[in-house]
């Protein structure tokens, strides 16, 4: 047993080396997994559903290049299902990124959906300030945001004719890596339902608000992303991503244990001693 | 929901905050620059427990603005016309303006190192280097793509600023981004190698939960527990389903304790804040 | 960055020539890397058919070196990486200025201040350099002047917060404990949901001492709630680190050095 003690001091570089490892082979060895669905994707899934014809969804893309792994995959599946249902969304963000990112997304699929920008999606642009924006955009949305990221004044784009306030918004979809839907929840009235796409590290405190109906629908990191491609019945990265994330979630488990396991010999061999 | 002016908007809006041109325009421009400065001027002269009355003053009344809204129901509120432009216009133009802060201060720190010849002095170097050729990089692409929209033709992709711009963005600021956050998985890894020990009840049950969620959000940890029936009461014990039990359950709940906690707190400092009773390092700082 | 990443290895006494081939190997190894970069680079973005595909792949590779030189971290600390952070850096306030002005400053500020005649929206930015005088010792009590504003309007709005973010939290605490409409298990869920709630509010009790039993008790079990939520967070947040890297090595592995199409396997 006492050769297990070692094991308490294994060099960072083949922790590193291995996890590289991992990561690389799962990619690269294109396995099948299964995808279990959880309810809260389900419901975000149903709440884009729900969306009434005559409202537009605002698509609240605040993250930017520091968590777009998992943020990404949420926008996209999301924007996807909006083309699929011909929803009419608008982008907006409180990241500096966050709106060239959904651009980029909608541009790409657009074309495979027949959509146009402008009647189909158009984009308002980077927001600097959070809670005053929110509050004004409640009141009045055209005078909120004059103009979209082109410079276009808002009044000349078709999907924004009729949308006054924020009772014109049939759904709020927040994909943050911050703290930012609190904001969301102040500030905008119940009636507008709000779903959330979050990064992992957030999610397990957002489940104290799907639990108080303040958000209609979570989607959790990759995984969340994984499980709304698969309810589109589409293959994106979060499906991909699900493989060596099981291999490094193993390899983290099997760590863990192998340090305690050197612990527990440790202390074996120095009570006998 | 019909907008309704606030308290004297609309005479504002036709007698003094009116678009003027030619000599009307620079006069009332002037003019305020003179007012402000004249009025720093003022401001300066005051003694310091003036300048702290009228701090708190403005404080009060910056903050009766939200304040009103609340409580005081939308027909009738002298102050809700005001919230739109204030929110939507001039905060967010105020606080742009604020950027110059932080360039400011990198400046000042990198400039100090090249000045001083500070071993890594090149790397500020990299530095300035680095912002100047974005923020080129951006202006000529936009002004690029605006002559080509002009004379009425779509923006190359292949145009030169287009694609120093796209080097810029996606080329070195994406992935230098992207990447700085990516190597905490490594850390977190080795972290979690060497300090998770159990040595207690507590970090065991920590630990125990951890498995768990961590199985549950990838598919092995389905496939682990794939043998147990997926109805019935031992369907609970999948995987999958006790890590969004503990999920939605126990976490959910004490997470909702704490955040009472926090949010009890947080209306406290804002009252403390928005009265000007809070003291501390910033709040009582000496004028 | 942990502790260990910073060490950089110092010779001991009377190696100074040790350290010195180091430097040199290191210096080599560096340059032999980066000349073997460039020819893959170039290998590569010669192989794509189009010219905007070239491009496209200039950027990919110079975001795939970008990508490699931090990752040299993983090492331990190093020239190149510390050359990167910087150029991180400097890219990132050149690209905040940029955005700022094009998305915000130019359409809402610029454009009615110099076109439109609107001379008022010179307001904005005077108040702006109030934030400057902290630069100036004699006036930098103007820029807390501004700041407690700032932090009045903000306070102002924590009233409306605090009410819509906490009302339904509250309301919604109170679940169902028995009734005809529920099943055994949905009983047991909310009996534990308020059980926790009400134990993790005990062990926050701080304001006065723990001497009844009851409430003892109640604070041991809120800590040991409070241990499942942390390890849930743990859970969590493991899989969102991994995801970001995984993304990183998607972008080297398909978009960079496109396997997905050289593989004959994942053709």
């Amino acid at each position: 047993m006492e050769w297990l003690v070692r094991f308490q001091q294994i060099d960072r570089r083949i922790i590193y080396a291995l996890v590289i490892l991992s990561i690389v082979v799962a990619l690269l060895w294109p396995f099948d997994l299964p995808q279990p669905v959880t309810p809260e994707v389900e419901k975000f899934y149903r709440a884009v559903e729900e969306v009434p014809e005559d409202k537009i969804v605002l698509v609240a893309a605040d993250w930017g290049a520091g968590t777009r792994g998992e943020n990404r995959p949420q926008t996209e599946a999301t924007i996807r299902h909006l083309f699929l249902r011909k929803k009419k969304f608008a982008i907006m963000g409180f990241d500096l990124q966050g709106p060239q990112f959904a651009q980029a997304l909608a541009e790409k699929w657009a074309k495979e959906y027949g959509a146009e920008y402008g009647k189909d999606w158009c984009n308002w642009g980077y927001q600097p300030v959070v809670d005053a924006f929110l509050i004004s955009l409640v009141q009045n949305i055209p005078k909120a945001v004059p103009r979209d990221i082109q410079g276009t004044p808002i009044e000349q784009i078709p999907m924004m004719q009729g949308v006054k306030n924020i009772y014109d918004v049939g759904l709020v979809a927040e994909f943050t890596g911050a703290g930012l839907l609190q904001s969301y929840l102040r500030r905008l009235p119940r009636e507008v339902p709000i779903v959330q796409g979050c990064t992992a590290i957030i999610g397990p405190e957002q489940y104290t608000y799907l639990d108080a109906g303040q958000i209609k629908g979570l989607l959790v990191g990759m995984r969340g992303a994984a499980e709304y491609e698969k309810l589109l019945n589409t293959r994106g990265e979060g499906r991909n991503a699900m493989r060596p994330q099981s291999l490094t979630h193993l390899l983290m488990i099997g760590l863990i244990l192998l340090g305690n396991l050197a612990l527990w010999a440790q202390r074996r061999s120095l009570r006998r001693r | 929901m019909e907008e309704q002016p606030g308290f004297l908007q609309e005479w504002f809006a036709e007698h003094l905050f009116v678009p003027l041109q030619g000599w009307a325009f620079w006069a009332a421009l002037l003019g305020t620059v003179v007012l402000y400065f004249g009025l720093l001027v003022v401001l300066q002269a005051l003694p310091p427990a003036l300048r702290r009355k009228l701090t708190v003053a403005l404080t009060f009344l910056a903050g009766l603005i939200y304040a009103v809204e609340f409580f005081w129901p939308e027909q009738g509120n002298p102050l809700t016309g005001y919230i739109t432009p204030l929110g939507a216009k001039f905060l967010p133009v105020m606080f742009s303006f604020t950027i110059g802060l932080g360039i400011i201060s990198l400046a000042m720190v990198h400039g100090r190192n090249i000045l001083r010849r500070r071993p890594g002095w090149g790397n500020s170097v990299a530095f300035f280097v680095a912002m100047l050729l974005t923020l080129g990089a951006g202006f000529w692409n936009l002004a690029s793509q605006r002559a080509a929209e002009a004379a009425g033709a779509s923006p190359s992709p292949l145009a030169f600023p287009r694609v120093l711009w796209r080097l810029c963005e996606e080329g070195l600021l994406f992935a230098l981004d992207s990447t700085m956050f990516s190597v905490l998985a490594f850390f977190i890894v080795s972290a979690a190698y060497r300090a998770f020990r159990v040595r207690s009840v507590e970090a065991g049950l920590m630990m125990f939960t951890a498995f768990i969620i961590m199985l549950g959000q990838v598919p092995v940890g389905m496939i682990l527990t794939s043998w147990l029936p997926s109805e019935g009461p031992l369907a609970w014990l999948r995987l999958e389903r006790l890590s969004n039990w503990i999920l939605t359950g126990i976490n959910a709940a004490a997470i909702r304790a704490i955040l009472f906690g926090a949010m009890m707190g947080y209306l406290a400092i804002a009252l403390r804040t928005w009265l000007s009773l809070e003291r501390g390092a910033y709040f009582g700082a000496e004028d | 960055m942990g502790e260990e990443t910073r060490r950089e290895w110092t010779a001991p006494e009377g190696e100074g020539g040790k350290e010195e081939a180091l430097r040199r190997l290191g210096n080599r190894a560096l340059l032999v890397s980066l000349g073997g970069f460039v020819l893959l680079a170039y290998w590569l973005i010669r192989q794509e058919p189009s010219a905007e595909e070239r491009v496209s792949l200039l950027v990919n590779s110079l975001a795939a070196l970008c990508t490699l030189g931090i990752l040299t971290i993983l090492y331990g600390e190093n020239r190149v990486y510390r050359f990167f952070e910087h150029v991180f850096i400097g890219v990132a306030t050149g690209y905040g200025v940029f955005i700022t002005w094009r998305d915000v400053l130019e359409g809402d500020w610029w454009k009615p201040l110099a076109y439109e005649g609107k001379w008022y929206w010179i307001i904005p930015p005077l108040l702006a350099l109030l934030y400057y005088t902290i630069y100036i010792p004699k006036y930098a009590w103007m820029s807390r002047f501004i700041i407690s504003i700032m932090f009045g309007l903000a306070a102002g709005q924590a009233f409306q917060g605090f009410a819509a973010e906490m009302g339904p939290q509250i309301t919604k605490s109170f679940k169902p404990l028995w009734g005809p409409d529920l099943s055994m298990a949905e009983v047991f869920n909310n009996w534990l949901f308020m059980f926790t709630l009400l134990c993790v509010m005990a062990y926050f009790f701080f304001s006065f001492r723990h001497r009844n039993r009851g409430v003892q008790g109640a604070s041991t079990l809120g800590r040991w709630f409070l241990m499942i939520a942390f390890g849930s967070i743990f859970g969590s947040t493991v899989m969102a680190r991994f995801s970001l890297f995984i993304n990183r090595m998607q972008f080297l592995l398909f978009e960079w050095l496109q396997l997905h199409e050289r593989l004959p396997w994942m053709r």
